[in-house]
């Protein structure tokens, strides 16, 4: 077989074994891309990481853990994304996993910011009690662990944090609009 | 808007509902309300960091999600949110069928609902109103209907005939359309053909009048008109409408509610083009008719035993009625 011949070949069935990873694993991907970046980056970053992945798969591939190899080379990617824009201190790369250091624009960040402002601002306006209600149900604590605490009946709980949930949403599209 | 809002109720629902939050793309969503909701340090976690505070459950969580780990491991996880991803990340490496049957069946975008049971987002997402400014209107609701599902948890105390509502019950929830029986303050098109702005606080009286044309329909379609489904269900499904006068309570509540929250989106509106005397005037008014709203829902909040619901609805349905004439009469003075 002539080397030509070899080369092609090796290449076409690097493409096949890439072709099935990303059948395999995309999804894979996108659900820990989704929790790192923004969800408007996330087509463009699973497709960087692919590009990549199948850049370096026959040379960079230990034949271990594909998954964790994938998310190591996803990290690269971010820590490179990160590192392009000049954002943020690029972290060790094994820590990366939290969202606040993934690579953004500034507008992100701002748009961020905005929106935990918005919901701390929002949470500050239902007051008392439905305020300590929402933080308790947000802790996964059952109603008959705090209402006595309150000195509410379950019933009456349960109507202030449905209530509480109603306002939260009509609070936050409400400042969305004003922001608007 | 407010993913964790639709965190189950029940502890046992607790781990499923995280498990689908991991397998989604709502889970920075999710940790973001939760850190902003518990304000708690935004913390940088690695893969082997979750991996020690899983311990040895990690072997059964990889293999059957977070309902391997105790309750109050669950809850750490709701107030020290930044544990999420790096559990996603080693689901996602290490995860089993398990995990991997998650990832198949949730939409790329969002949250399962529970297996054969609609999650109140869902359910809400129905009949939230599109008019985004008029969102206070999501309290306002089209139908409730009575079906299959709902009798487990029915509203006991109630006869059956009082429980079959009379419209919508041809249209099984599932399948219904949203339906936009809003009224007052939260109709979407209670401003739509305003000529000027000196014709508001007319416009608005006129919304805030047919809080007495709603009084007076029989309860039944009261109920079909006004009643919050996801409040009616909800408190249904835990047996927490204990009479009739608790439902008839929970109804006013709700519908004081809404226009508490209408007074809320009115009082935030820039009303372009209003003279400046004009605007001030109508926010004083509808802060004002805010303020009794809200002293009546205190009331209405507050402890109040059985016997005196029914003494106690009838004098908040008096002092509101009462603020509603004052307001119209304020608004249509108001030049």
């Amino acid at each position: 077989m002539e080397q030509s011949q070899i080369i092609e070949r090796r290449t076409c069935v690097q493409r096949l074994s890439v072709d099935a990873l990303i059948r395999e694993h995309s999804q894979r991907l996108r659900l820990w891309l989704a929790s790192r970046v923004q969800r408007s980056d996330l087509d463009n970053a699973s497709q960087e990481v692919w590009l990549r992945v199948s850049k370096h798969y026959e040379d960079k591939f230990d034949g271990g853990n594909f998954r964790a190899w994938l998310f190591q080379i996803a990290r690269n990617y971010l820590v490179d994304e990160s590192r392009r824009r000049r954002l943020t201190p690029v972290p060790d790369e094994t820590e990366m996993v939290r969202p606040d250091l993934r690579a953004r624009e500034p507008y992100e960040i701002l748009i961020d910011r905005e929106r935990r402002s918005r919901l701390t601002s929002c949470i500050e306006k239902l007051g008392e009690p439905r305020k300590a209600i929402v933080k308790a149900r947000a802790a996964g604590l059952d109603y008959d662990e705090f209402v006595a605490e309150m000195n509410l009946s379950n019933q009456q709980a349960s109507q202030h944090f449905f209530a509480a949930k109603k306002l939260l949403r009509a609070c936050l599209e409400s400042s969305v609009v004003e922001a608007v | 808007m407010v993913a964790i809002l639709d965190m189950p109720e029940s502890p046992a629902e607790l781990a499923g509902w995280l498990d689908r939050v991991l397998m989604s793309e709502n889970l920075a969503v999710v940790v973001d309300e939760l850190t902003v909701m518990h304000q708690t340090a935004d913390e940088l976690i690695s893969v082997e960091q979750a991996r020690d505070w899983l311990g040895d459950s990690f072997p059964a969580v990889m293999e059957r999600g977070l309902s391997a780990l105790s309750h109050s491991r669950l809850r750490q996880l709701l107030v020290r949110p930044c544990l999420l991803p790096a559990i996603q990340e080693l689901a996602l490496i290490s995860g089993g069928p398990y995990w991997n049957q998650l990832m198949c069946v949730i939409p790329v975008a969002g949250v399962a609902p529970i297996a054969g049971r609609e999650s109140p987002r869902n359910r809400s997402n129905r009949w939230l109103f599109a008019f985004v400014p008029l969102a206070v209107a999501a309290s306002v609701s089209a139908f409730v209907v009575i079906d299959a599902d709902r009798d487990k948890g029915g509203i006991k105390p109630l006869p059956q005939s009082d429980l079959v509502i009379t419209r919508g019950t041809d249209v099984p929830m599932d399948r219904s359309p949203p339906v936009d029986n809003s009224w007052g303050w939260n109709r979407t098109d209670l401003l739509d053909d305003v000529n000027s702005p000196e014709e508001i606080p007319n416009r608005l009286a006129d919304g805030l009048s047919e809080w007495f044309s709603m009084a007076e329909v029989a309860d039944r379609d009261l109920i079909a008109d006004l009643a919050d489904r996801d409040l009616i269900a909800d408190l249904a499904d835990h047996d927490l409408i204990a009479s009739a006068a608790d439902h008839d309570l929970q109804i006013f509540t709700l519908r004081v509610n809404e226009m508490w929250a209408g007074c809320e989106h009115f009082s935030t509106q820039p009303f372009n083009g209003m003279s400046a005397n004009l605007k001030q005037s109508l926010r004083g008014s509808i802060a004002s008719f805010q303020d009794n709203l809200e002293a009546v829902l205190n009331k209405l909040d507050g402890p109040i035993p059985d016997g005196e619901k029914s003494s106690v609805l009838e004098a908040a349905k008096k002092s509101v009625d009462s603020s509603v004439k004052d307001a119209v009469e304020k608004l249509r003075g108001l030049k």
